[in-house]
Formats: structure tokens, sequence, C-alpha cells
């Protein structure tokens, strides 16, 4: 919202090393500085709440206090954050999660990579993506 | 009680005997009948038939013997009129030879003179004048010319017939002559002869009409009643006469002895003839039959009603016994009912102890064990439905704990993988400088396994919801699947020179995309062990083995001995060594438990080095519906 707001990407994870292979993976493309992390579904949404909307976020599914899922139900289904892109960053290759996240309105679905390249590749061009060449409404 | 219904729809339906078959169809209509009914007709029946019978032969009985009697009764009159009737032709030869010397007869005919004369007309006069009955008497001379003469006027008998009238045997003490008609009545004659010195100088005749005398009318009266009538008549023809009027007599009854014929009047009669003795005639005793018959005609009415009767009340009776046996046995039909709809029938009360109490209380006895059995089932089914609900329970516990266990597998057995795995990057990455070349070494091995785990996870988890999930059964086309295994594996091997065949195949019934699955890993693993080969061959095609569809993936890869294929298709089995041919073991457990939840089969051939052929079935595609 706020043009000073300098975040363009809500990370939701809780775990650490996660969070810390997420960033470096970022900082291949340089996008790791407009990072603001939330370390679970709680902190996420009051930070929507209090901070605006980012211009994608990255939300883990298995979360403390309140999960990924419900994270996605209550954004999806408040119109002022409706139009933020989220995409699921998970470990989670279960059809059920797929699908529910899908019918929630996730805009992608990314199952991390054991393999550290692999997962820098799909975290960093994932986030060039949504950044540099998705096209977001203009309001 | 759909419970029971399904219990006794396995019932053995019981044979019926060819015997009873045969016989079914006439018994059909009788056996529809109820024992009410039955019983009663039964007993009507019969007691018309025994009576029927006793009263046919009491029937005849009674007519012979009323026959008999009256026969015998006809003969006693007979028999006594006649000798009435011999009695007074006796009296009257004996009165007229009386008369005959009273008169000086012979005198008279030998000198006809007035004096004698007188005395003759005076006797004969005297002679008539004592008759009740209309009678002449006249005196006929040798000639048989009448001389003298009393009483009514006869009409005149010639000379030549009244000789006739005396036979040349004829008693010489008097003789009877046969009936004649005289106009509407019979006359007959009694001549005595007239002696002088024992010449017959002439006779002495008697002309009377035969009349009924009081005495004879009296005693067959009596004798056998009103009904009876009497006749008398010639022996040699038919002048007869009932005394009022001439009757004729057939020769039937003019016999001596008993006989039975129709009169001209047209009814029948019973008649017994005697003859009378010292005279030409007979004396009959007829009696009309229906007469005879009737006390018999009277015990057929009176027995027929009897029978009538007897056969309704014994109907009756039947008919109230029957209820009386058949009250319990319907009772026993409604609680057999009962039972057969709800298991359980109030007890039948009955303090009968001939055999239908005993039927009641066997019944009874049943009854308690029908509805004991069906409680005792009914606990058991309970304890059966419960401990399938239990089971039940249990196991969709056990499916939720294992679907938890297999996501959190998938997402927190990953994660500290990715977390090794990337920080072991990091270090050579940031610190590659400080890494001695061992380390770097350790570092290399630490990713290869790292990676090696996370397949590792992958397939396990796709192996544990191959159990868990149900089918999604259709229609397969087996060619196309088969080809785009083949097709995609060919594509990440095509670097290698690989010659793939993919035969047509007959679809299959199942669900596709594990099918699919199932030719991905074993094209996969065949593609895998012919690496070492110069030129590998893979072959998807398929044969049909007693009447069975053997779908096949052939190579001409390494094979493996056949004394292990019995691990071959166990999870993480694996009989290559990890630094010849890289692998996590699940693939042909995968394989295995998609044909299995199929119900099909799967088997492999091969030898050392000489490739390896495997096999599957699979339903086909018509065995659904």
């Amino acid at each position: 919202m706020s043009a000073a707001n300098e975040v363009e990407i809500l990370l939701v994870e809780d775990s650490p090393e996660d969070a810390a292979l997420t960033m470096r993976a970022l900082s291949r493309r340089n996008l790791a500085n407009r990072v603001h992390l939330a370390r679970d579904g709680a902190e996420a949404l009051t930070y929507l709440r209090d901070m605006g909307k980012p211009k994608v976020m990255l939300l883990d599914l298995k979360l403390p206090k309140v999960t990924g899922l419900e994270v996605l139900r209550q954004v999806k289904s408040d119109p002022r954050l409706r139009s933020l892109p989220v995409v699921i960053l998970t470990s989670s290759r279960e059809e059920p999660d797929i699908a529910t996240a899908y019918d929630l309105g996730a805009n992608s679905y990314i199952v991390k990579p054991v393999d550290f390249e692999q997962f820098v590749r799909a975290v960093s061009d994932a986030g060039l993506y949504w950044l540099l060449i998705n096209q977001p409404p203009q309001h | 009680m759909s419970r029971i219904a399904r219990y006794r729809a396995r019932l053995p339906v019981p044979a019926i005997h060819p015997l009873c078959r045969r016989n079914w169809s006439e018994m059909h209509r009788w056996n529809r009948l109820s024992l009410a009914a039955k019983l009663p007709l039964t007993i009507g029946i019969l007691l018309l038939l025994a009576c029927g019978t006793m009263t046919a032969v009491t029937y005849r009985y009674v007519r012979t013997s009323a026959t008999d009697l009256a026969v015998d009764r006809l003969e006693l009159a007979a028999t006594r009129v006649s000798e009435l009737i011999t009695q007074s032709a006796r009296t009257r030869l004996a009165q007229l030879q009386l008369a005959a010397g009273r008169a000086s007869a012979a005198e008279y005919l030998r000198r006809p003179s007035e004096g004698q004369r007188a005395v003759l007309t005076s006797v004969l006069a005297e002679y008539v004048g004592k008759s009740q009955t209309p009678v002449a008497v006249e005196l006929w001379d040798a000639e048989y010319r009448t001389v003298a003469q009393a009483g009514v006027a006869f009409e005149t008998v010639p000379p030549g017939t009244r000789r006739a009238w005396l036979a040349p045997d004829a008693n010489p003490r008097g003789t009877i002559v046969p009936f004649r008609r005289s106009g509407e009545r019979l006359v007959y004659a009694v001549i005595v002869p007239v002696y002088e010195d024992e010449y017959v100088v002439g006779h002495l005749v008697e002309r009377r009409v035969v009349a009924q005398s009081g005495q004879a009318a009296a005693m067959l009266t009596g004798l056998i009643g009103e009904e009876a009538v009497l006749l008398l008549g010639n022996a040699r023809d038919e002048i007869w006469t009932d005394t009022t009027r001439i009757v004729s007599l057939p020769d039937a009854a003019r016999s001596s002895g008993a006989a039975r014929y129709r009169r001209a009047d047209g009814a029948e009669a019973l008649v017994h003839t005697v003859a009378v003795a010292d005279t030409p005639w007979m004396v009959a005793a007829e009696f009309p039959v229906a007469i005879v018959m009737r006390p018999a005609t009277r015990f057929l009415r009176t027995a027929l009603g009897a029978l009538v009767l007897l056969s309704a009340g014994g109907a009756f009776v039947g008919w109230v016994v029957c209820q009386r046996m058949t009250t319990p046995l319907r009772q026993l039909t409604a609680a057999a009912e009962a039972i057969a709809a709800s298991g359980t029938a109030p007890p039948i009360a009955t303090s009968r102890v001939d055999e239908v109490g005993r039927l009641a209380r066997s019944f009874n006895t049943m009854a308690d064990e029908v509805t004991q059995g069906r409680q005792r089932l009914e606990g058991v089914v309970a304890e059966l439905d419960r401990r399938v609900r239990e089971r039940t329970t249990a196991l969709e516990q056990a499916n939720g704990e294992l679907e938890a266990f297999s996501y959190s597998v998938s997402h927190d057995l990953r994660a500290p993988l990715r977390a090794i795995d990337g920080f072991g990057r990091i270090l050579v990455e940031d610190h590659a400088a400080e890494l001695s070349a061992e380390a770097r070494k350790c570092l290399d091995v630490i990713n290869h396994r790292t990676k090696h785990m996370g397949q590792l996870i992958d397939d396990l988890l796709t192996f544990s919801r191959l159990g868990r999930h149900p089918l999604t059964r259709g229609p397969v086309d087996m060619t196309a699947i088969a080809r785009s295994s083949m097709d995609e594996a060919a594509r990440s091997n095509a670097h290698r020179l690989i010659s793939t065949v993919v035969h047509p195949l007959p679809s299959a019934d199942g669900e596709r995309s594990l099918v699919g699955q199932v030719f991905e890993n074993l094209v996969q693993n065949a593609f895998k062990f012919t690496r070492t080969r110069a030129t590998a061959v893979v072959e998807i095609g398929h044969e049909v083995r007693d009447g069975l569809v053997l779908y096949y993936v052939r190579d001409n890869g390494v094979g493996f001995d056949m004394q292990y294929a019995d691990k071959l298709f166990g999870v993480f089995q694996r009989l290559h060594r990890a630094e010849d041919f890289e692998g996590t073991g699940v693939g042909l457990a995968i394989v295995d438990r998609i044909i299995r939840r199929h119900g099909g089969r799967v088997w492999a051939d091969a030898t050392v080095d000489g490739g390896a052929t495997f096999y599957f079935t699979l339903p086909e595609e018509s065995s659904r519906r």
C-alpha cells in the first residue's frame, strides 16, 4: 500500500534452516534485502493486517499456531488481500494438500526439493517471476 | 427379520417324491379342502355307504319276507276255501241223493203217476225253497230228457251235452260238473244217478249260480285282509269268477301253486291256486303285489329318511370333532407363522393330554428353542457387529495415524535433509578456501547420500499411499500407456542406443495412473539394467496362457539369479550392489502392490546376464460391469 513499504516478499517459515536457505536462494537474484520473515501463521496475519500487502507471499504449510492453509484461506477471503499472490513453498507432496491449496486460491505450489541446487533454482526462479515478471493489478 | 429371511433362503428345497408328484394333480382338489371339511365329508360318505348297503340288504330281505308271508297266507286261504268248497260239494251230493230217495225218483221214472209226481214235485220244491241262491233242480230220464223240474229256469241244455257232462268213469255216487257260463254268471251242476236195481234209470240234477258264501269271504278277510281276492273257476279252461262277475285267468295263474302275474287291470298280483278236491274246479287266492310290498316300501321310505338324517348327523358330529381337533392346529399354525415372522410366539395354552396336546407342548418347547436360538444368534450377530465396529474404528484410527505419519515423513523428514544438504553446499561455497580436498570429498558423500535418502522418502510415501487409497477402476488402454512409459524413459536416456518395441496390447480394467506407474517402473528398471549393453533391447508385449492375458516387459540386461526371485518384490530388497545400479529397492515393491490391489499377479523370469522378463496379469476389461 504505502510506497514507502520496502518489503516485497513476505516469507512465512518456521524452520530457521529453511528460512536461511530460502534467503540464500533469493539473494542469488538480489531479492533478499526486501524480505520480511514471519515465524508462524499468526505473525504473518498480524503483519499483513498492520503493514499492508507485499508483492508476493511465500507460505509454508506446516506452521505453528495458525497453519499455512488457514493463513491462505483468510488472505483469499479478505477483499483487501485477495489479489496478493500466494506461493505455497512446502515439503508436502501430498495430493490433498495440493488440492486444498488450489481450492483456497493459491497462485502456485512448489514442493521444496531436498537437493540444494534444485532448491535454490526453484525458489530464486519463483521470486524472480513474481517480483519482476508478474504484473499485479494497479490500485 | 431380513437376516432370518436370508437364513431361510439358504435352506434346501425339499425334493418331491415322484410318487407324490404323480398323484398330486388327482389329489389336488381334495388336498385343497381343509380338515374341517374333509372329516365331516368322509364320515358322511362312509355312513351313507354303510347305511345304504344295510338298507338295501334289509329291503331285499323285507321284500322277500313279505312275499313269502303273502304266498303262505294265500296258500292257506286258497286251501281252506277249497276244503270248504269240497265239503260243500259233498254236502250237496249227499243232500241231492237224500232228496232223490225221498222223492222216490226211481219209482216215478219207472211208473210215472200223478201221485208220484205230486210227491216228487213237493220234495223238489222243498229242496229249492231251502236255498238262498238261485237254484234249479231237474229230474232227467235215462235219455237225459227233463221229466220234472223246480226253481229258476236256466237255459235248456240239449241231451247230448248232458250226456257229455257225465264222463264214463264218473263217480257212481254223483258228479260235479265244471262251470258253465250263463249270461254274466257262472252256473254249476251237481248230478246224482237214480238207481233201479243197480241200473241207472235217470239223474237228479241241481244247477246253481256261483255265489260268494259269507263264510268264505269272512275267512278270507280274516286270513289275509280285505285286499285279497278269491277266484273260482274250472281247472281246464278260462271260465273263472270272483263270484260277482266273470273274469279270465291266464294259464300262468291256473297251475297249482304260487305264481305272479299281471292282471287285466294292469296291476301285478301274487296268486296261489289250489285244486278243489272231488270237483273239476280250482280256487285261487290273489293279492296285489303293491299291497304285499307296502310294508317293504314303508320300510324303505323310513330307512332312507333315517339314512339321510344319520349321515347328516354323522357329518355334523365330524365337523364338531374336527373343530375341536383343528382349533389347536390353527393356533399352532398361527404361532408358527408368528415365529417365522418375528421369531417369538406366545406359548399355546392346552390342557389336553391327547396327541394334539402333545403336539402343542412339543411346539411350545420348539418355539422356546427357536426363540432362545434366535436370541443367541442375535447376541452373536450383535457381538460380531460390535467387533466389526471396533475393528473398523481401530482401522480408521490406524489409517488416520498412518496418514499423519506419512504427512510428517513427507514434511519433517525432508526438512532436515534439505538443511544438511543445503548447509553442506553453503560450506563449500562460502568456505571453499578453508576446506581440504578430503573435507570436500566428505561433503560430496553427504550430498550424495542425502539425495538418495530424499528419493527413498519419496518412494516410501508412494508405496504407503498405494495401500490407503481406494482404486478408481475403468478401462485402460494398455498400448497407449505402455508406449507413453517407453517414450518417457527413452527421452531421459536419449544418449543411449536402445531398441524399444511396443506390441499392441489388449485393454485391461484398472486405475489408469497406477497401471501407468507399473509400466513406468518396469521400463525404468529395464533401461537401468541394460545400461552395460552396447545395444539395449526393451520390449513390451503380451501372451495368452490358459485363457489369461500376460503382459510382459522384457530386456536383454544383466538379469538376475532366479534363486533370489522371491526377494525381488520386497521393500528395500535389492539384487544388485548400489555401486553397480542405483535404486531404493522400492520400485518393484510398488509394482507388486499395484498389481495385487487390482487382483492380478506379477512375477519375473530371468537368468544371470541373460536379460529379464517381468510378467503381470490384470482383470480383463469386460470383467467389470
